[in-house]
């Protein structure tokens, strides 16, 4: 199975570890939830901390942190309703309306504007695709798990 | 001290700064009440309290006060934000026989809206950037002309009840002046409920630095030295410290003194904090009074080594003994204090606010390392409230220790099951001109610095991606040795 990474609303490919790295690093779990990798040839150790829940996951390697999703790639062929939903996080209200029913837009085009907690956030999309219906209105207020639109994902 | 009856303290707020003030309570042998709102049923702050007690709203000033007085609370400290600053709730619990952690009602009325404030510092010889008010329905097109060029350009519109930067305008040429005011109105009438404005001139790259106040309420104060706040992403403070880097001795002392002056000319009573605008000459601007304990004080307790909350409690606890409270005497700072501020959100995604539950949590501890927090594992993040979940603290004999110190802390900790600025802050302590203090409260939003304060997005390497590829395989090891031997015949073949 292949997996992709969401990191920072961009998808990257996650291959499985190169023969190379399993062979060289052994990697042994610490206390605490610390994962120490050392390398058979060279002694190096690296500290990290890896954690998953669903899909989405949390890691922390020589003082760098990331979390993002760790998505299964979906077959070839066909197109496919996206897996990234546009759904309302939190309560808040649409500002703006950027794209219109039927438009193609580019991987992180925004789509709309949403205000919330007194601050200003662009919906975007998460790959290129259709913009299939918007379905709500400049100035209405949202509840959280309320569908913005229908999107179409040219990716899959 | 006379013998007074068991005292019991109520904090009027939640998260991170209810915790720290419920420790002080705990070391001064004073009981606790937590007080909670909806959707905050499983915060720390809530296990941490003697008794506890629901609210509708940390807002609902008289509901809270009916709790404390039910509950027999003779204290009440506010926190900040909610409704620290409120006079009309300072009020209240004067009323009902309780003690009000804080200043006196009518110095937040007077010194609370910023345009008073300015008028009071202006009497008394305190600096303040030029300013003029606005008001387009009473000023005509000439006399507002003749105000403009008073102040001089560049102008920044501002909120009279303003805050984040909701109202805030730059104006360039008088020809912008009114469209963008009637913008900024509208901003701040939907934002706070009230559309006064005004403009002053707008300081150029300047450095925000402020200085902790206490006062006794008589008109005697200290000061605890100032701290530097310019780091600031889209007008939100992330990095604070003590004392301010590359600030001369003359500019510092005449900050002093203005401060004092105020807390005399208000008879300021508690701790509060006189924030400045510092230009790139060291000249100084009074901006603004804030009558609270806040979000930075522990950068000031590092270096001052005064507790800011045990002196609430005693200047309190004074005043129901009726005897003389005794302010802290100081000299002069003790080595250098930096504080971050951890938040769930997303830089990645505009900083927006993440959702979740906590499941893993390792703090950084050892010397010179201070945690205040409001989270525990298990616990639910939701929307409801601002997204700060803890302040790291770190202090060094030098501010280039202190740095170190930061790097070192932010290294150490960890927290899963939720999104967090983790990755922003540990860039922002690595940056060269962070590391060099030559920063201004531009900074964070320039281009000088990754993300420009609108998106950051930290990308792992190819190698690190491995590293999280062989974590995956120890949880879930792939089908077999051989199926890896077989796979790795096959990708030799097609080569």
């Amino acid at each position: 199975m292949k997996f992709q990474a969401k990191l920072s609303g961009k998808k990257h490919e996650w291959t499985e570890a190169s023969t190379e790295a399993r062979s060289e690093w052994s990697l042994e779990k610490r206390p605490g939830g610390w994962i120490v990798a050392t390398n058979a040839k060279t002694n190096e150790r690296v500290r990290f901390f890896y954690a998953r829940a669903k899909q989405q996951f949390w890691a922390k390697i020589d003082g760098h942190d990331f979390f993002g999703e760790r998505l299964p790639v979906h077959r070839e062929g066909g197109a496919n309703e996206s897996a990234s939903d546009f759904t309302a996080q939190f309560p808040g209200k649409v500002r703006k309306i950027l794209v219109a029913d039927g438009q193609s837009v580019e991987e992180n085009a925004p789509l709309l504007m949403i205000e919330a907690m007194k601050m200003e956030f662009a919906i975007k999309a998460s790959n290129a695709g259709i913009v299939k219906k918007v379905l709500v209105t400049e100035g209405q207020q949202l509840t959280p798990g309320q569908k913005l639109l229908d999107f179409e994902d040219a990716n899959f | 001290m006379s013998v007074l009856p068991a005292q019991k303290l109520m904090v009027a707020n939640r998260s991170e700064i209810a915790c720290r003030i419920f420790q002080a309570a705990y070391e001064m042998g004073i009981a606790t009440v937590a007080i909670y709102a909806p959707g905050d049923e499983g915060a720390r702050h809530v296990t941490m309290a003697d008794e506890v007690a629901p609210v509708e709203s940390y807002l609902d000033a008289k509901a809270i006060v009916e709790v404390a007085k039910r509950l027999k609370v003779t204290m009440i400290h506010p926190g900040y934000g909610f409704l620290s600053e409120r006079s009309h709730f300072a009020k209240l619990v004067e009323e009902a026989g309780i003690q009000f952690l804080g200043p006196k009602a009518e110095t937040m009325d007077a010194m609370g809206g910023k345009i008073a404030a300015k008028e009071i510092a202006e009497r008394i010889g305190v600096p303040t950037v030029p300013w003029a008010k606005l008001e387009l329905s009473k000023t005509s097109d000439a006399e507002l002309k003749k105000a403009a060029d008073r102040v001089g350009y560049p102008l920044l519109i501002k909120a009279h009840a303003g805050g984040g930067g909701k109202g805030m305008r730059r104006v360039d040429r008088f020809e912008e002046l009114k469209p963008q005011a009637e913008i900024a109105s509208r901003e701040a009438l939907n934002a706070f409920g009230d559309g006064t404005l005004f403009f002053e001139h707008l300081v150029e790259d300047p450095r925000h630095i402020e200085v902790q106040v206490f006062g006794d309420g008589t008109g005697k104060g200290i000061h605890l030295f100032e701290r530097e706040c310019s780091l600031q992403r889209r007008h939100q403070k992330v990095w604070e410290e003590a004392p301010a880097p590359h600030l001369s001795e003359a500019t510092r002392k005449g900050l002093f003194e203005s401060a004092l002056k105020l807390v005399a000319e208000t008879k300021y009573r508690s701790a509060g904090t006189i924030e400045y605008l510092v230009n790139a000459k060291g000249d100084f601007f009074f901006i603004e009074m804030n009558t609270r304990l806040q979000v930075e004080h522990p950068v000031t307790e590092a270096v001052s080594g005064v507790d800011l909350v045990h002196e609430q409690i005693k200047l309190s606890l004074a005043a129901l003994a009726k005897q003389a409270y005794a302010l802290p005497v100081l000299s002069h700072p003790h080595g250098h204090a930096i504080e971050v501020r951890v938040y769930a959100e997303d830089p990645s995604q505009g900083f927006i606010p993440c959702t979740g539950t906590v499941n893993h949590l390792i703090w950084a501890s050892g010397p010179g390392i201070r945690l205040d927090r409001g989270i525990e594992v298990g616990q639910t993040m939701g929307t409801s409230f601002d997204s700060m979940c803890a302040k790291l603290i770190v202090s060094a004999p030098t501010r280039e220790m202190a740095i170190k110190r930061m790097q070192y802390a932010l290294r150490e900790t960890v927290i899963s099951g939720i999104g967090t600025n983790l990755e922003y802050l540990a860039t922002i302590a690595r940056h060269p001109r962070v590391v060099e203090g030559k920063v201004n409260t531009h900074f964070l939003d320039s281009t000088d610095f990754p993300g420009n304060g609108a998106e950051f997005s930290p990308m792992p390497s190819v190698s690190e991606f491995e590293f999280l590829s062989l974590a995956e395989e120890l949880e879930a090891p792939p089908a077999s040795e051989n199926t890896a031997k077989l796979w790795q015949g096959l990708r030799e073949v097609i080569g």
